[in-house]
């Protein structure tokens, strides 16, 4: 080892952090090194003397203390208000939002749950506008099935309608023909029955 | 001195928004920040505007503080980076001179030029080693004083510069040797074998 390799161990000498071992080394060498000695010794006088130094003094409480918690106060009062801020910004925004779903919600529930006095007619264009086809056409059947007369109406609508298709010919007209809309409508608006409306279509 | 229990109960209140929480916890910290930004600056004013950012960064950085490091190293080393900045952006010689002009023989702390009744030989040594710290270069000033002035160990001193503690031996190593050779008119150098 040379000896700025001992000047290294002496430095972390003065800050504790040698081992044993390279203490025993570097005793051993100060023993014989009046260079490394004298080092030793300059810089024991430099750390006695910065050791001894006068301790800073802090300046009054005006300048860090009051000050400090001043400009923390201010910026946690920011912060809430920056949070009321987004929040009621983000109320305002959705606003447009709820109104417009709160009147969807309520149209849908008017019509859902007060359709009895509606006759079939009234029903089915506004039903399709809100309900998507194969809903429409559902809740259509279901209102059919449960009441007979819109049943009925619905039936001869739809006859008188192929009346007219066919050149004016009226339901007391044919006899054979009665079934032919019967069948069609059973086919139409009872899925249950799909096969045998089916097979009754074919042998018409 | 809080102990560590106490410490963290203060962090977490602190993390939580609370300013009383934070201004206890930092009670302690308040001398060696400033005096460390003070040996590092010069200059008590700017001393106490950096301490003052040091802790509001600490406040508002609180949430990202993973304790990894104690709090008191941590906050060094925002203070640290803090002073680093500062002395970039103002870092001209004549700046820098100006700052020792405004220190005042009573003022207390680094660089007081002793009047010629007080130029003892232990006053003279003391004036010459505060000026020659003034000097070091900051790549060795800022180890050796976080150690010698700071009182931390070479291990939190690399936590504070974000480098290894043989790097920081090292540092502290070339520091003495430096100011050595400074104050070898006061302190007699024989030639090495």
């Amino acid at each position: 080892m040379k000896c700025s390799d001992f000047q290294k161990l002496i430095s972390d000498g003065l800050d504790g952090r040698l081992n044993p071992r390279s203490r025993k080394k570097l005793e051993e060498h100060l023993r014989v090194c009046p260079v490394c000695f004298e080092y030793q010794k300059d810089l024991m006088a430099v750390e006695r003397e910065l050791r001894s130094l006068p301790e800073v003094e802090l300046p009054g409480p005006e300048l860090i203390e009051e000050k400090l918690t001043a400009r923390l106060a201010s910026i946690k009062a920011e912060s809430r208000n920056d949070k009321e801020g987004k929040i009621n910004l983000s109320i305002s925004a959705l606003k447009p939002v709820w109104i417009t779903v709160s009147v969807a919600l309520i149209a849908i529930i008017i019509y859902l749950f007060v359709p009895a006095n509606r006759t079939a007619d009234e029903l089915m264009p506004q039903f399709s506008a809100l309900l998507s086809y194969e809903d429409s056409y559902l809740l259509m059947s279901q209102l059919l099935n449960d009441s007979e007369s819109l049943q009925e109406k619905f039936n001869s609508e739809i006859i008188e309608g192929i009346y007219r298709e066919i050149g004016g010919a009226t339901i007391e007209d044919s006899e054979a023909i009665e079934i032919y809309p019967q069948k069609i409508l059973d086919f139409e608006f009872n899925n249950n029955n799909l096969t045998e409306n089916l097979k009754s279509s074919e042998e018409i | 001195m809080l102990n560590r229990k106490e410490e963290a109960e203060l962090i977490a209140r602190a993390r939580k928004g609370e300013v009383e929480a934070f201004m206890n916890l930092i009670k302690d910290y308040q001398r060696p920040i400033f005096s460390l930004i003070y040996r590092l600056t010069g200059n008590r004013e700017d001393a106490a505007d950096l301490t003052q950012e040091t802790f509001l960064k600490a406040f508002s950085g609180l949430k990202d503080f993973r304790e990894k490091s104690g709090f008191y190293t941590w906050l060094h080393r925002i203070a640290v980076n803090q002073t680093l900045n500062f002395l970039k952006k103002s870092s001209t010689r004549r700046e820098k001179l100006e700052y020792l002009d405004e220190i005042k023989q009573d003022d207390p702390g680094v660089a007081a030029v002793p009047s010629p009744e007080e130029s003892s030989i232990r006053e003279e040594f003391r004036s010459r080693l505060q000026a020659t710290l003034e000097e070091l270069p900051m790549v060795y000033k800022l180890p050796f004083f976080l150690v010698i002035f700071q009182g931390m160990s070479h291990a939190e001193a690399a936590k504070v510069l974000g480098c290894s503690e043989g790097t920081v031996s090292w540092k502290i190593h070339e520091a003495r040797k430096m100011i050595r050779e400074k104050l070898k008119h006061f302190v007699p150098v024989k030639k090495e074998v």
